[in-house]
């Protein structure tokens, strides 16, 4: 008798959908399994007969093959289980072939038949096709971003038996955690600082990188993962996207309805291969793909490798990261927001003229590890001074970022209805003919200029922040010499203590 | 300050022996001074040529034996009419104590070595006064702006200004000097006086190499080592008729210096500076301890007509020349009386009036800037801008202060001297 059952497995960074074939006949005792199973899935055996028993259905004493097509794929993991267990169900006469034909089954199988989670549940439901998918209970939530399909949860084997025979119904899904805030730290809660919440609410809306340069205890960090909560809610689109590397990455998932963008803040000994991706034996996303659509703080800047600081170049260019490694090449997306916090020099104190007390050596070390093609993907650069104790202590509430996200939602809009994405992925030819400048403000540009104090290069990046401010300020057709100012004058504010030393 | 070059042959071969004496492996000033002013150069030699010890290391402390040796295998390689040809060679000029063109101010001095070298022409062997303006190298924009100041008006007055060099207050100090044409500055430097310390403001030793002079106690391509900075630093108050102490933080190299021109007896000034900066801690404190307050040039001119050295050249531009008479003898910071209108007569708009006023009492960033005035970023940021360009306002990369309204100065160009990578850093 032969049954065939679907159901997905993840070989490196994809997921493939699978057919289980079991076949029994008549003849010596045994159960084998063909597909290329690893060390896992071949273990499945012990399992499934285990959990058959514990489920009080009877193991066959025939002779039991089973494949896993494509047979040519190396199917690695214990997630084949259920479907094991089904198909072998199916081909004995437990079930019949109907009543498994509309469905994937997910899930490893316990020896006292309860359903396990498996790893990657959203690329395999992804994979599985449009069918209803019986999953673990556990893998549930996660895989409920994907849309269009239809999740079945079942605590145990005799559960999915009883639910495909019609005797029970299916169970009731677990309730998916409370939705996480907007951002841990609420805007209003930080004092002071009236450009970097400026900065903060310009680079929310046009996805501009953001370095935040500062004395210790000035609130960086903490204005640094403000940012997350001005992005606005993610698109079922960018849900799934998100979920999918999350799940790769096998991270435990923070908001487990991923509808915020995520927030990334990778220690600075993290070592590339985690940072950029392609470690371990799957190839699993590193930090800036998990910051995919969301936002990634590099804490310290200046304390995280060199090579590291290099290697960001590519992805942030690119919006994507490839991977080359012995048996695949693989490419996973890294389109994020890059806030970096930094110390104007090794004892903190550079930014205010006159208080330094670093050598000149140790000072010019110090910068060199900041200067390079990484430091100029900075479009805003912002100096913080510590907070005084009015701010501390008294001083007006500042906006709070639901009121902040509301005018950065609305500048997002404009720009996507303006040129399908964010102002910072504006090219040169599109600049000049979606973000026109007004005489005043062309005018101001070409002095600097000529001044030497902007490159081309660096005008095409003011530029960009040039339109999104003027998208916060009303989304006028033209920008304003206002705006250009505004642009320029976030542009330069990290040289100060360069410039305070210089005179 | 060459020495008396080939006319006196006897005068020669003590200078010679001087400066190989000076060579040698492990030798201080004060050893120095033992060889070459209490015995004759010549002799201490001979002496060491012959192996015998001078009498003096053999009262002192064990571990000097060892010191013996070594100067005896050095004696041996080396020849001191051929070092002093490859001085001549170099341009690098030595004096002796007992000779004409020896630093007037150091003849009574016990404690320095009795030679010093020196590269370009200096008048310190003549009767110009001199003065150490000396501060730390992490200073603010006044510091620096009273450094400049002080060095251009006192050099327009005839004095010549004596410091080390080092980022900051000397440098800016050494600036001023050179920018006013009349009395050559001078730099005392830590090693020899070809090796330029420190690197990044090889431009400006050069200039004042050219301008000026370079003295200094130690022999041709000595290290500038740390332990050699204390000697520069004596050497400096030693040269000086006035010390004038910019900015110090507490316990700064600055209050070194103005402590030995204090034991020499020579006045030491301090400019006063905010209370709330630490870069005036030191200075401040030097007043609290009874140092005469520097309030401008004059004060600086007084106090060496008081110590009885008058400069020869009055101030020609003495009233103009001191942009402080503007203010009765401040020191300039309030422009805003001068600036506003004064810039050639330009309107300053309602904005930049703003913003001229809220830099009225120290430097600001822009956020500093848009918290005092309530202006919008954009709105500050183009103000700034504008006042920038009509000179009223100095931009030091992100900190904003008026500028001061010297007549001779245009605003931002005196940087051009000092290095031109820290200052040409542009933003991509």
């Amino acid at each position: 008798m032969l049954s065939s059952v679907r159901s997905a497995s993840v070989s490196g960074p994809q997921a493939h959908p699978v057919l289980v074939e079991t076949h029994v006949s008549n003849g010596l005792p045994g159960f084998t399994v063909v597909g290329l199973p690893d060390a896992a899935c071949r273990e499945s055996r012990d399992r499934v007969r285990a959990a058959l028993m514990s489920s009080g259905l009877r193991w066959p004493l025939k002779r039991v093959t089973v494949n896993l097509a494509p047979s040519g794929l190396r199917k690695v993991g214990a997630g084949l289980d259920l479907a094991i267990a089904v198909g072998l169900l199916a081909a004995v006469g437990e079930l019949t072939q109907e009543q498994v034909e509309g469905y994937a089954f997910i899930g490893e199988l316990g020896l006292d038949g309860s359903l396990r989670r498996v790893r990657a549940a959203v690329p395999l439901v992804l994979a599985a096709g449009k069918r209803d998918v019986v999953l673990p209970p556990a893998s549930i939530v996660e895989a409920a971003v994907v849309p269009g399909v239809a999740l079945r949860c079942a605590p145990n084997l005799s559960a999915v038996v009883g639910a495909l025979r019609g005797e029970n119904g299916w169970a009731a899904s677990p309730p998916a955690s409370a939705q996480g805030t907007r951002g841990a730290v609420d805007l209003a809660d930080v004092k002071g600082q009236p450009l970097a919440r400026r900065a903060l609410e310009i680079a929310a809306a046009g996805g501009h990188h953001l370095l935040l340069a500062g004395p210790p205890s000035s609130g960086k960090t903490m204005l640094g993962s403000c940012l997350v909560g001005l992005l606005p809610d993610l698109t079922p689109g960018q849900s799934v996207e998100v979920a999918k590397l999350h799940s790769l990455a096998d991270v435990e998932p923070v908001h487990l309805s991923f509808r915020r963008p995520p927030l990334r803040m990778p220690h600075p000994s993290t070592p590339v291969v985690a940072l950029l991706g392609g470690g371990g034996p799957r190839a699993r996303p590193g930090e800036i793909s998990l910051a995919h659509n969301g936002v990634l703080l590099l804490d310290e800047l200046t304390e995280f490798s060199r090579s590291a600081l290099d290697a960001l170049r590519m992805p942030l260019e690119e919006g994507a990261v490839r991977i080359a490694r012995a048996g695949e090449r693989v490419c996973y997306p890294a389109r994020f927001v890059m806030v970096a916090t930094t110390s104007p020099c090794p004892c903190g104190e550079g930014g205010t003229p006159g208080s330094c007390r670093c050598t000149t050596a140790s000072r010019s070390r110090y910068e060199n590890r900041l200067s390079g093609p990484l430091a100029e993907r900075f479009d805003l650069r912002v100096a913080l001074s510590r907070p005084g104790a009015e701010d501390l202590f008294g001083g007006a509430r500042g906006e709070s970022t639901s009121a902040v996200a509301a005018r950065v939602a609305r500048a997002r809009d404009v720009a996507v209805a303006r040129s399908g994405g964010t102002n910072s992925l504006l090219g040169a030819d599109q600049l000049s003919r979606l973000a026109p400048m007004s005489l005043a403000a062309s005018r101001l540009a070409e002095r600097r200029l000529r001044a030497g104090a902007l490159s081309a290069r660096g005008l095409h990046r003011a530029w960009r922040v040039a339109r999104t401010v003027a998208d916060l300020d009303g989304a006028p057709a033209e920008i304003d010499e206002l705006h250009m100012a505004e642009a320029l004058a976030l542009r330069s504010q990290s040289k100060v203590s360069r410039g305070a030393r210089a005179w | 300050m060459t020495s008396a070059a080939g006319r006196d042959r006897a005068g020669d071969k003590e200078l010679a022996a001087s400066i190989a004496l000076a060579e040698l492996p492990r030798m201080t000033p004060a050893k120095l001074r033992r060889l070459v002013v209490d015995n004759g150069p010549v002799d201490s030699w001979e002496t060491l040529a012959s192996g015998c010890a001078p009498e003096w290391i053999s009262r002192s402390r064990t571990g000097e034996t060892d010191l013996l040796r070594l100067w005896s295998t050095a004696v041996r390689r080396i020849d001191p009419c051929d070092r002093l040809a490859v001085y001549r060679r170099r341009g690098a000029g030595a004096a002796l104590w007992s000779q004409p063109s020896y630093p007037r101010t150091l003849r009574q001095d016990t404690s320095t070595s009795g030679l010093v070298f020196s590269l370009g022409t200096t008048p310190l062997a003549g009767a110009e006064p001199s003065v150490a303006v000396v501060g730390t190298r992490s200073a603010t924009p006044y510091g620096r702006d009273v450094a400049h100041e002080l060095g251009r008006a006192l050099s327009a007055a005839g004095v010549v200004v004596v410091s080390g060099l080092a980022e900051g207050i000397t440098a800016c100090a050494q600036q001023g000097a050179l920018s006013s044409a009349a009395a050559p500055p001078v730099i005392v430097a830590p090693g020899g006086v070809d090796v330029a310390c420190p690197l990044s403001l090889s431009p400006l030793w050069d200039r004042v190499a050219g301008r000026g002079a370079i003295v200094s106690e130690v022999p041709l391509s000595g290290r500038p080592d740390r332990w050699r900075f204390p000697w520069r630093n004596r050497l400096v108050a030693a040269l000086a008729d006035v010390v004038v102490v910019v900015e110090s933080h507490a316990g700064g190299a600055a209050l070194a210096i103005a402590d030995a021109a204090a034991r020499r007896g020579r006045p030491v000034l301090a400019v006063p500076g905010s209370i709330r900066s630490s870069a005036s801690r030191g200075s401040n404190a030097l007043i609290a301890d009874g140092c005469a307050p520097c309030l401008g040039p004059e004060d600086v001119l007084v106090a060496l007509s008081l110590a009885g050295q008058s400069p020869l050249a009055p101030a020609a531009t003495g009233a103009s020349g001191c942009s402080g008479a503007q203010d009765g003898g401040r020191v300039p910071s309030g422009a805003t009386n001068a600036g506003v209108g004064g810039a050639g007569g330009h309107p300053v708009a309602p904005d930049e009036r703003t913003v001229l006023g809220a830099l009225e009492d120290s430097p600001a960033t822009l956020a500093a800037v848009t918290g005092r005035t309530e202006l919008s970023i954009g709105r500050a940021a183009l103000a700034l801008d504008r006042l920038v360009e009509l000179g009223l306002v100095r931009d030091g990369g992100g900190w904003w202060c008026l500028a001061s309204p010297a007549p001779n100065d245009v605003p931002g160009t005196y940087l051009a001297g000092l290095d031109a990578r820290a200052v040409g850093a542009r933003t991509p």
